[in-house]
Order: C-alpha cells, then sequence, then structure tokens
C-alpha cells in the first residue's frame, strides 16, 4: 500500500454505515474500517515508537481495542476523533507499561516504511525530517508529534501525558532546536 | 527587549500563544533584529514541514490476518462486549467481594471473641490451655474466606484493566499507586496477624485495608470514559 498524503476526514455517510455494522458486530465492515484507517495508525505509532516491530504490535493492539470497545462509542459520528484519541492513549499507555528505556540519541537507520523521495508529493524533505524526529530522546519526539504533527494544544498533551504544561513546552521546545540543528547539517 | 529575551518565548510567539500586548512587542523587535527575524522563519518553515508530513504511513505487512485470528477468539459484539465487561461481571464480582468482606469481619471478631473467652477458661483449668488455640483455628477460616475475597477482587481488576485505556492517565497513575500502597500494607498487617492470631485490631485493620481496597477498585470500574 502506498503511502500518500490523505485527509484524516472520509466519507461521513459510508464511515457512519461501516462504524454501525462494526459496533452490530460485522467483520466485514470492521476489516472495511481498519483498511481506511489502519495508514493514519500506523503513522502515528511508527513515529510515536520509531520502531517498526513495536508500531505494528501497538497498531494491532488498537484496532483490537477499537472492536472491543466500540459498544462504549457514544456517538457515532464522532468515530474518528474517538479513534484518534484512543490510539493516542494506547501508544503513550504502551509508553508508561514498557518503563525506563534511553532515549535514543542517533538517527534512527531503518526508514522503511517511511516513504522515499520519488513517492513524496508534498514534501521534499520528509525523509530527513522523519529520521531526524526518529532521532529525537523520546519525551521531546511525542511532545513535538503530538503539538506540530497532530495538532494538540498543550493542555491536551499535558493532561494526556499526566505532565505539567510547563514540561510539555520546555519538550516542544528541545525537540524544535534539535530538529533544525540536526537539518541544518 | 533583546534578543534573548526575544528567544525565549520564540515558540509561544510562533504558535500564537503570546497575548495581543506580548505580541505586538514581539512583532516590534522582529522589525528590527534580523538574526531573530530567520530564526522565526527556520521555526516556521519547520512547523510548515511537520505538518506536511504524509498523513499515512502503510505497516510493512498486512496486519488484519493477524487482527482477525485475535478477534475471533473475543467476544462477537462489542456492543455485547462493553455491556459485559461491569454489567454482569463487575456487577457480580463487586457483590461477592462486599459479600466476602462482611464474613471476614465477622470472623475476626468471633475469633477474637472466643480467643478471649477460651483463654480465660483455659487460665483457670488445672491443665492449661489447648495446645491448638481456639483464635488459630478461627484464623483458619479467616483465610478460606479471604481467598474468596481475593478471587471477587480479582475479577474487579480484570474489569479494571479492560478499562485502562478508556481512562485518563492521571487517573491510572492515582488508582495503581493506591493500589500499591493498600497491597504493602495489607502484606505487612496479614504477617503481623499470622504471628498474633489472637489481636482484634490487626484483624480488625487487616478487613479495613480489604475494604479499602474494593472501595478503589470498585470506583475505578464506574469512572467516566475518558474518551
Amino acid at each position: 500500500m502506498e503511502a500518500h498524503p490523505i485527509s484524516w476526514s472520509t466519507e461521513p455517510e459510508e464511515e457512519l454505515f461501516l462504524v454501525r455494522g462494526a459496533r452490530r458486530g460485522d467483520r466485514e465492515a470492521f476489516e472495511r474500517l481498519y483498511r481506511r484507517h489502519v495508514g493514519r495508525i500506523h503513522a502515528l505509532c511508527r513515529r510515536m515508537t520509531a520502531d517498526p516491530q513495536r508500531s505494528e504490535d501497538l497498531t494491532q493492539e488498537i484496532f483490537l481495542r477499537v472492536w472491543e470497545r466500540l459498544g462504549s462509542l457514544r456517538e457515532e459520528s464522532r468515530f474518528i476523533p474517538w479513534l484518534r484519541q484512543l490510539a493516542v492513549n494506547m501508544v503513550l499507555g504502551e509508553r508508561r507499561t514498557r518503563g525506563r528505556y534511553l532515549a535514543r540519541i542517533s538517527p534512527v537507520d531503518d526508514l522503511s516504511g517511511f516513504p522515499d523521495r520519488t513517492e513524496t508529493r508534498r514534501s521534499e524533505t520528509a525523509p530527513d525530517l522523519e529520521r531526524a524526529i526518529a532521532g529525537l530522546p523520546e519525551g521531546a519526539r511525542m511532545v513535538f508529534l503530538l503539538h506540530d504533527v497532530e495538532g494538540y494544544r498543550h493542555e491536551e498533551i499535558a493532561r494526556m501525558s499526566g505532565r505539567s504544561t510547563g514540561t510539555c513546552k520546555a519538550q516542544l521546545h528541545r525537540a524544535r532546536k534539535l530538529l533544525r540543528e540536526v537539518l541544518k547539517k | 527587549m533583546n534578543c534573548s529575551e526575544f528567544k525565549n518565548k520564540l515558540d509561544d510567539f510562533v504558535d500564537g500563544y503570546l497575548s495581543g500586548g506580548d505580541h505586538l512587542e514581539w512583532e516590534r523587535h522582529l522589525l528590527r533584529c534580523s538574526d531573530c527575524r530567520e530564526e522565526v522563519d527556520q521555526l516556521r518553515s519547520l512547523i510548515g514541514d511537520a505538518a506536511r508530513l504524509p498523513a499515512e504511513v502503510a505497516p510493512a505487512r498486512d496486519l488484519w490476518p493477524g487482527i482477525a485470528a485475535r478477534m475471533k477468539k473475543r467476544r462477537s459484539s462489542p456492543i455485547l462486549a462493553t455491556g459485559f465487561s461491569w454489567l454482569s461481571g463487575g456487577r457480580l464480582a463487586a457483590a461477592a467481594a462486599a459479600a466476602f468482606l462482611v464474613l471476614l469481619t465477622v470472623l475476626v471478631t468471633t475469633a477474637v471473641l472466643r480467643n478471649r473467652q477460651e483463654t480465660s477458661v483455659a487460665d483457670r483449668s488445672p491443665g492449661g490451655g489447648d495446645a491448638f488455640p481456639t483464635a488459630t483455628r478461627a484464623l483458619a477460616d479467616f483465610w478460606t474466606a479471604e481467598k474468596e475475597f481475593l478471587r471477587a477482587t480479582e475479577q474487579l481488576l480484570t474489569v479494571m484493566e479492560q478499562r485502562k485505556f478508556e481512562l485518563s492517565p492521571k487517573m491510572i497513575v492515582v488508582v495503581e499507586e493506591n493500589l500499591q500502597i493498600l497491597n504493602r500494607a495489607i502484606v505487612r498487617a496479614k504477617s503481623a496477624l499470622e504471628r498474633d492470631p489472637g489481636n482484634r485490631e490487626l484483624g480488625q485493620i487487616l478487613t479495613a485495608m480489604y475494604r479499602r481496597k474494593m472501595d478503589v477498585l470498585q470506583k475505578a470500574t464506574r469512572l467516566p470514559a475518558y474518551l
């Protein structure tokens, strides 16, 4: 499956139809939902973990959790924000469960799964930026991705991660500074 | 304003978090300082590139077969799965735990009362006390009831685990810390009670801690979803 920029929103009526079917236990409907959103969820996991294996495992866990928890979705029209929030929560939860581990400070060599220059349509600097993001210390990477890529505000990131707003801002500042230094070279 | 002050709030300025008055002051500095203008341009360029990263990145392989296989092992309907976890499993577990907690309280009181009565009778008898004190036998009943209580609370723990990813991270930390503190205290109280089975206060402390643990678990399973 080629990776190319696609808006997060999909055809709302068909989405609603699939969500309703999946809630009733229709596995085919759920598979179609999976195929619609796996690229987006995997992108989040891949960037947050900077680890291909962990990101695949997490992606699977997220969709299994979606299947189990669809019944708790209060408004079917809110499926996409619900899915997105669940995915972010699970990525952050997985990080906490794994406990302390060393922040990665060296660039990632394995860029498989990230589009190469010939496939990138909008940004020719994407692979360099992907590599640089993957090389960030984990806390800084997390805040950068949630704020600058996913669009969350500091207060939301603080609430989701259990950190203070001040810490999140400091991490974002650090991430941006490191990225600018790395990308200048 | 100097460049150092400007750079301290560079991120807030670019992200639009500064108040109106501060923002104007930062804008005025930019008009005078080319270095800071360059910093702003670089930062905006980075943020722009980040926002334009591909929205989707496909996994290297199709993950669906693995997901489908694991779905078969779980409940067939998401609506049923959600309803089951608290309405049947959670509520029954809570009721069972509550019932055994009452039994534990009764057993503690009975064990201590028997111990006092039989100790005072034994003291008056020519041969002294029983070789196997009554309190020890009553304590055996206590541990049996405790096993059933722990089984019921395990079910509550399972319900809580299932809900973990829809609760707020801060709440999860609070609940887990509370449970760790309670578990440590329970272990210490149990050891002390085993060494001193007739000690009423210890028995009461232990049942109080069990009650507190059950309370924490019940509340955690009933917390509104964060999502």
